[in-house]
């Protein structure tokens, strides 16, 4: 057991930093996944679909995290499904990341300019192909800045699962501090282990923006 | 698998929830002020100061963004009497609040500056326009315009990471949904209750910053303060 | 259009590894002494995170009063136990929504929490005291006119520290026990109302000399119950059943003297 600050509780605060890190990755492929779907159908789908998707954005990004991850949390067993906790943490904070990447994703889809799908409706590809190889990739080089800057939320965001009993990085901390009452030492290395892990996100993200504006501008 | 939804025990307590919505209102509110103004001194600092200057700000705005506002808020709340500085909860709130977002938005408005070519300036000068009215005019709306989506935004977003506050004891809607819950053991109903005052608390201010914003740009409306550039900017954006 | 077409297979595809997600995931929640038995493992929503009533080690493993009380219930149920920990905000949501089939979370049976959920016999007690400086005097309540107390949001400490309508006192509200003490240590109140168990410890291992449990105005003593939903009737009494046997053979307080040094405080544990 735990008394005081010391080599055991950085030992038990990086035990909680790989579950933030596993978690974030799960969240960012579940809702990478759902985002995708959403923002394609957002910018191409049926108009109630459109309509409907994006109503859905609006209200999760009017709503606190804390406030969806808990509705979604328990929401998904009042309607009967029983996950194991860590899945149920990762679709939770997917609901959040779906509505936020979709966004992210849909404008970067826009900001493909019109003449680009002319000239490949030009080429008698069809809607797919033109999807497929016209518009998507030059989609995809946009929104990697974007994308790798949003990681950085959801590494950060992961710590409201805290709340559900989840114990991740910042939970490990507060259970820490909650043994030892040291939580100058406690938060400023749990602050520490959430910067290095950022850090190197954020400046990749700001690297492939960089290059993006580095081209000619038109 | 019927559940019985019974919003009785909660709305019996909807004035705790009203007075937390109030106290979520004024504490998001002052930390928007004060964090829109570090932003503005952050910005101006980066963008026009010196390079050891240029690089302190650099260093603030990596510290904020790369780190949980949770984990700020206890340093600030919990850490800071350790070095002799004692703050109330709402005070420590504000303050971290207001931190982060300074981070965010000295970003946000350095974009803005650095949108604005140097010609622009220069024309603006060559066409007899006073210093003042080239700021105003060529400098400070033409950039605003650029960033108002993404700074509207963030200040949403602002609004709603307010809710983490709770943990250091600040007295403001989550708070007030977390006492209601612990009484009633209503734990749905609550916190649906609470997630549709955000939801209008959100749209009112999204509200307000469209019509703030037909004004500042003379009609010509700004992309409405919605989804799109709110999300390219989520990148950048904190909670 | 091909690629709806395709979107739309994605869309079901994904609908089907939901479901087949959730028929391979954890059973659905027992209700019945027959479906416990036949889930093979309780499920039981227990509160970490307060200290000596339970403690992690560096590999993030929960141990304590409630886990080793948790784990008793489970083997006298001749099943496996599965333990969700719970806090404060989570657990009357984990209980109501299926995740738990029962929750030992330091809960008080208040008759307004009884109307949600059914409350066991208590299966323990602890004295609420206040804790502070030891220079603050506190002979009787009014010497806290005009001072901070921080106590655990919604915690009973809550409801009966707001209740004494003191002159200037003013309730600072924390996420849970350990925080509201925590907030006495940096300073930020001038009182916390806390487990008299648990400040002892704390005061104890950390060594904070100028704090003291002041003894010469108790609040009360309270009993914790377990907590089972509404129409599990049958896992209600047999609960009570488990608590009577343990306390009278003698094992329930055997395991509070372990963990948490003192014998079960409020001598013979009430039913009712």
């Amino acid at each position: 057991m735990i008394r005081s600050f010391g080599w055991e509780s950085v030992e038990f605060l990086i035990r909680g930093a790989g579950w933030t890190l596993l978690l974030s990755l799960m969240t960012f492929v579940i809702g990478g996944f759902f985002a995708l779907i959403f923002a394609l159908l957002r910018t191409l789908g049926p108009r109630p679909v459109r309509l409907a998707i994006a109503g859905f954005i609006q209200l999760v990004q009017a709503t606190p995290l804390l406030i969806i991850v808990f509705l979604a949390f328990y929401g998904l067993s009042f309607v009967g499904l029983h996950f194991p906790p860590m899945v149920a943490a990762g679709v939770s904070l997917a609901v959040y990341t779906t509505a936020f990447l979709a966004d992210i994703w849909r404008g970067c889809i826009e900001a493909i300019p019109k003449q680009q799908w002319e000239a490949a409706d030009a080429l008698a590809l069809t809607r797919t192909q033109q999807l497929r190889y016209v518009i998507l990739p030059q989609a995809f080089k946009i929104s990697l800045g974007p994308t790798v800057g949003f990681m950085v939320q959801i590494v950060k965001n992961t710590s409201v699962v805290a709340l559900i009993g989840f114990v991740e990085l910042t939970r490990a901390g507060q259970l820490l501090n909650n043994m030892t009452f040291q939580p100058f030492h406690v938060f400023l290395t749990v602050a520490a282990i959430y910067f290095a892990i950022c850090y190197p996100l954020s400046f990749l993200s700001e690297r492939l923006k960089g290059n993006r504006h580095a081209r000619p501008a038109h | 698998m019927a559940y019985q939804m019974n919003f009785t025990p909660v709305m019996a307590l909807a004035p705790q929830l009203v007075e937390g919505a109030l106290n979520t209102l004024i504490l998001s509110g002052q930390a928007i002020v004060a964090g829109l103004a570090i932003g503005v001194v952050g910005a101006v600092s980066r963008t026009e100061g010196p390079r050891w200057l240029d690089r302190a700000v650099g260093v603030y705005v990596e510290l904020f963004r790369n780190t949980p506002l949770l984990v700020q808020l206890f340093l600030i709340f919990f850490g800071l009497p350790y070095v002799g500085v004692r703050l109330s909860a709402n005070m420590a709130a504000i303050i971290a609040i207001a931190l982060n977002l300074g981070a965010y938005s000295t970003e946000i408005l350095r974009a803005g500056l650095q949108a604005i070519p140097r010609t622009q300036i220069e024309a603006g000068l060559a066409l007899g326009l006073s210093r003042l009215q080239v700021v105003r005019y060529v400098v400070i709306i033409p950039a605003l315009q650029i960033i108002y989506p993404a700074l509207t935004g963030q200040l949403t977003l602002t609004l709603l990471g307010s809710s983490i506050a709770s943990a250091i004891s600040a007295t403001e809607l989550t708070a007030a949904g977390a006492r209601i819950e612990s009484t009633t053991f209503r734990s749905l109903e609550t916190f649906l209750c609470v997630a549709v005052i955000y939801i209008a608390m959100t749209f009112a201010f999204r509200f307000v910053y469209w019509r703030i914003g037909m004004w500042l740009f003379r009609r010509k409306a700004p992309p409405k303060p919605s989804l799109i550039a709110d999300a390219i900017e989520v990148s950048r954006a904190g909670a | 259009m091909n690629l709806f077409l395709k979107l739309r297979s994605v869309t079901l595809a994904t609908a089907f590894a939901v479901a087949a997600g959730t028929a391979a995931s954890v059973p659905a929640k027992a209700q019945t002494l027959g479906e416990i038995a036949q889930k093979g493992t309780v499920t039981i929503g227990v509160l970490t995170g307060i200290p000596p009533y339970d403690t992690v080690d560096a590999s993030g493993k929960t141990a304590g009063f409630l886990v080793d009380l948790a784990n008793d219930v489970a083997k006298n149920l001749g099943v496996k136990a599965e333990i969700v920990p719970v806090n404060n905000a989570s657990r009357a949501a984990a209980l109501e929504s299926g995740r738990v089939d029962m929750l030992i979370a330091h809960m008080t049976a208040t008759p307004e929490r009884a109307r949600t959920f059914l409350m066991t016999n208590p299966y323990g007690a602890y004295e609420m005291r206040f804790v502070a400086r030891k220079d603050m005097p506190l002979k009787k309540l009014d010497d806290l006119a005009g001072k901070r107390v921080s106590v655990p949001k919604g915690s009973t400490q809550d409801a009966a520290v707001s209740g004494f309508g003191i002159k200037g006192l003013e309730v600072v509200r924390f996420d849970d026990d350990a925080l509201a003490m925590q907030a006495l240590i940096s300073g930020q109140v001038d009182a916390t109302a806390a487990v008299a168990a648990v400040a002892n410890d704390v005061i104890k291992k950390n060594n904070l000399t100028d704090l003291e449990v002041k003894s010469d105005v108790p609040i009360f003593t309270l009993y914790w119950s377990m907590a089972v939903r509404k129409n599990a009737n049958e896992l209600h009494r047999w609960l009570n059943n488990y608590i009577y046997y343990s306390e009278v053979s003698g094992s329930l307080g055997d395991l509070h003297q372990k963990w948490v040094g003192i014998p079960i405080p409020g001598g013979k544990l009430p039913t009712f």
